[in-house]
């Protein structure tokens, strides 16, 4: 009903009455009153027919959806899972993982652990000139840790 | 580590800051999510006023896209940096993003990927325009302005997938009573097979109804005759596919908006595809 309906119904002969006749009408259909209405509502739902999900395969999926990396809440106490370094404070922690990078590819999960050190060690504030330097020296270790491109053609 | 981003409190690269990077290693991924919660944890969480962006030598380019709120929404700002090189961004007020970052993403470039194609205004009649005048034959819906065509990336119900997001405002007419705002949405799927072509279809729908009394019923009423339009959507999407699978793909990804440096989500979304040799 337009705007322009309702100024109708309100301004003709018996239209307030057709206005309340409705109400009443819908109140018993759908037993709603005013205290239940008023919030909007929302709903999501999985097409019941997708065919085209059905048929892709394992590689498919893998292209397609797997293609992010979450870091998801600042992991800077992962090294304390590593027995090795369970003790070790951040600083210290990162000379070895440096040294330790600069003579063997590291792993992702290696990666990651040395990220982790970076940010507990940058989490904190403003770095002096020693935890800076030795922070710009853990980017370039893992600057440098690239491996083969697999889509697109990057080698 | 390949494309990496060092987000700092305050303008100048000083105060606290975080560090993230999206490795290099296979398989090689597109996308670093930096989320709230991970702003959050290390303080930044509307707080980052400088940032520094690089890129290996290896890398083709990367991107660091800002957020105003959290799972990639709202305004957005984007910088690049080329293979080997360090951006330095020592305040955002350009782009009015000064303490503004909800989330981040960093995004991979790759070498034979395509130029961005913002899929809203995309063939003739444009997406937008094919929508309107389909709301427009549907008995008892109309328009309430244009389609907004954006992305809805690794939403909570589907959290692996990222989605070109449809919403579509419409009246509902109501017989002898009061007619209701409500919206249609889509969430379209779009994928590369095995056989390198882009494919795509409507995996998630729902709709959104104003408070009032009808709200339920009009809620139940669209969402048990949205499916019905799937079809039809369906063959729309697969004949917009045509026109660009007369290449071979080995992925896909989105940028914001239409892929400007500075915009809004909700502007458009814009699909790179990347060619096979």
């Amino acid at each position: 009903m337009k705007k322009s309906e309702l100024e109708r119904l309100l301004i003709e002969p018996g239209g307030r009455e057709t206005v309340a006749a409705r109400s009443e009408y819908l109140k018993q259909k759908y037993g709603m009153t005013g205290a239940t209405a008023g919030e909007p509502a929302e709903r999501a739902a999985l097409f019941p027919a997708a065919p085209q999900s059905r048929s892709q395969t394992a590689r498919e999926i893998a292209m397609n959806d797997e293609d992010f990396v979450v870091r998801t809440g600042a992991l800077v106490d992962l090294a304390r899972y590593v027995e090795d370094f369970r003790d070790t404070q951040a600083a210290p922690l990162a000379k070895a993982l440096i040294g330790k990078f600069r003579e063997a590819k590291p792993s992702f999960g290696e990666l990651a652990l040395l990220e982790n050190v970076i940010n507990s060690l940058v989490s904190q504030g403003e770095l002096d000139k020693p935890s800076q330097a030795l922070v710009d020296q853990a980017i370039e270790v893992l600057a440098k840790a690239d491996a083969p491109r697999s889509r697109g053609g990057d080698q | 580590m390949s494309i990496w981003t060092r987000l700092y409190e305050h303008t100048d690269y000083r105060g606290r800051s975080t560090f993230a990077s999206l490795p290099g290693t296979s398989p090689v991924s597109t996308y670093l999510q930096i989320s709230k919660s991970w702003l959050s944890a290390v303080n930044l969480h509307d707080r980052v006023s400088s940032f520094e962006l690089g890129a290996s030598a290896a890398e083709q380019s990367g991107r660091l896209i800002l957020f105003e709120h959290e799972n990639y929404r709202g305004r957005y700002a984007m910088w690049s940096v080329g293979p080997g090189a360090v951006l330095r961004r020592p305040n955002l007020t350009a782009q009015s993003f000064n303490d503004k970052t909800s989330s981040a993403l960093v995004v991979r470039g790759f070498t034979t990927e395509m130029g961005p194609i913002a899929l809203g205004d995309l063939g003739t009649p444009t997406l937008r325009q094919q929508i309107a005048a389909t709301v427009t034959a549907t008995p008892n819906l109309s328009p309430r302005g244009s389609a907004i065509i954006t992305w809805d990336m690794w939403p909570s119900f589907s959290p692996s997938r990222k989605y070109v997001y449809i919403r579509i405002p419409v009246v509902v007419d109501v017989p002898h009573w009061f007619d209701y705002d409500a919206e249609i949405r889509l969430w379209v799927y779009l994928y590369v097979d095995s056989g390198h072509k882009v494919r795509g279809y409507l995996n998630w729908y729902g709709a959104w109804v104003e408070g009032g009394i009808l709200t339920g019923k009009i809620l139940d009423r669209l969402m048990s005759e949205i499916p019905a339009a799937a079809g039809q959507i369906n063959a729309m999407i697969s004949e917009a596919l045509e026109m660009v699978n007369i290449f071979d793909f080995v992925g896909l990804y989105y940028l914001p908006g239409t892929a400007a440096p500075t915009g809004r989500v909700d502007d458009d979304v814009s699909l790179v595809l990347v060619k096979a040799w």
